[in-house]
């Protein structure tokens, strides 16, 4: 039996930019009833989807920060650019990572047995 | 600022440091007007120095740059240019006048580089931000 996939970390918990919090740990019920628990390689599904929150996460904010001050006039407007663009950038990075890990567990519980 | 997105914030210094450099060239010409009596303070044309960022914690040349920075901003000389205008009020005794070391060739060529420099480091910028897309655009 493939063990739950764990909860995903919250991403009110990232609130401050760019810090990037770790994950609450894990745990799932195996087929016998015990609690095994998962395992937290940096490599984990858990690890990887929460970091790439994490990082969209401050980084939109940095740019929402920056985008104000511009408008403000107390930032440049390349610094705006800059900060927008990579949180378009970032979303599309968490969007692909997300697809590519959706698309891998999926594969996985299609396989014909 | 150091981030996943190197190529972006690089090009980025370098939008910075040009915007800087405009900047420079815009208060230079605005005050190449600026006549003050001779020994008295006159306006410095104001030229920047601009030098690589080095990495942290890695000596020059050993790790990828991470762009550029301004350095320093050098002044032109100070005691200006005496021009002799006895009608002048600013003149002194012997009718001469200082005005600010700035020539207008100078700075109008200097725009041009800047401006270049500018739209090359946008172009930069844009186009990394495609590249990025390109491998995130990847469909399996």
């Amino acid at each position: 039996m493939i063990p739950a996939i764990p909860p995903i970390p919250s991403i009110s918990s990232a609130s401050a930019l760019g810090n990037v919090v770790a994950p609450t740990p894990g745990s799932a019920i195996n087929a016998g009833g015990a609690v095994a628990p998962v395992a937290q390689g940096s490599g984990s599904f858990q690890n990887v989807l929460g970091q790439a929150i994490d990082a969209l996460n401050g980084t939109t904010n940095n740019a929402t920060t920056v985008s104000l001050q511009a408008a403000a006039g107390t930032a440049s407007v390349a610094d705006a650019t800059i900060a927008t663009t990579e949180a378009d950038l970032a979303t599309q990075l968490a969007s692909a990572v997300t697809s590519k890990a959706v698309s891998a567990f999926n594969s996985i519980m299609n396989m014909q047995m | 600022m150091s981030s996943i997105w190197s190529a972006i914030d690089t090009a980025g210094s370098g939008v910075t440091v040009d915007q800087s450099w405009i900047d420079s060239i815009s208060s230079n010409v605005a005050n190449m007007n600026d006549a003050a009596t001779p020994g008295t303070p006159v306006y410095q044309a104001q030229y920047l120095v601009a030098g690589e960022q080095v990495p942290a914690n890695s000596p020059a040349g050993s790790a990828l740059g991470t762009g550029v920075q301004v350095e320093s901003i050098d002044l032109g000389p100070a005691q200006g240019q005496i021009v002799h205008e006895p009608n002048n009020p600013l003149a002194n005794a012997q009718g001469d006048v200082a005005y600010p070391v700035v020539d207008l060739g100078t700075q109008m060529a200097n725009l041009v580089q800047a401006q270049t420099s500018y739209q090359a480091n946008a172009k930069v910028m844009a186009d990394s931000k495609t590249a990025y897309e390109a491998i995130l655009n990847i469909r399996a």
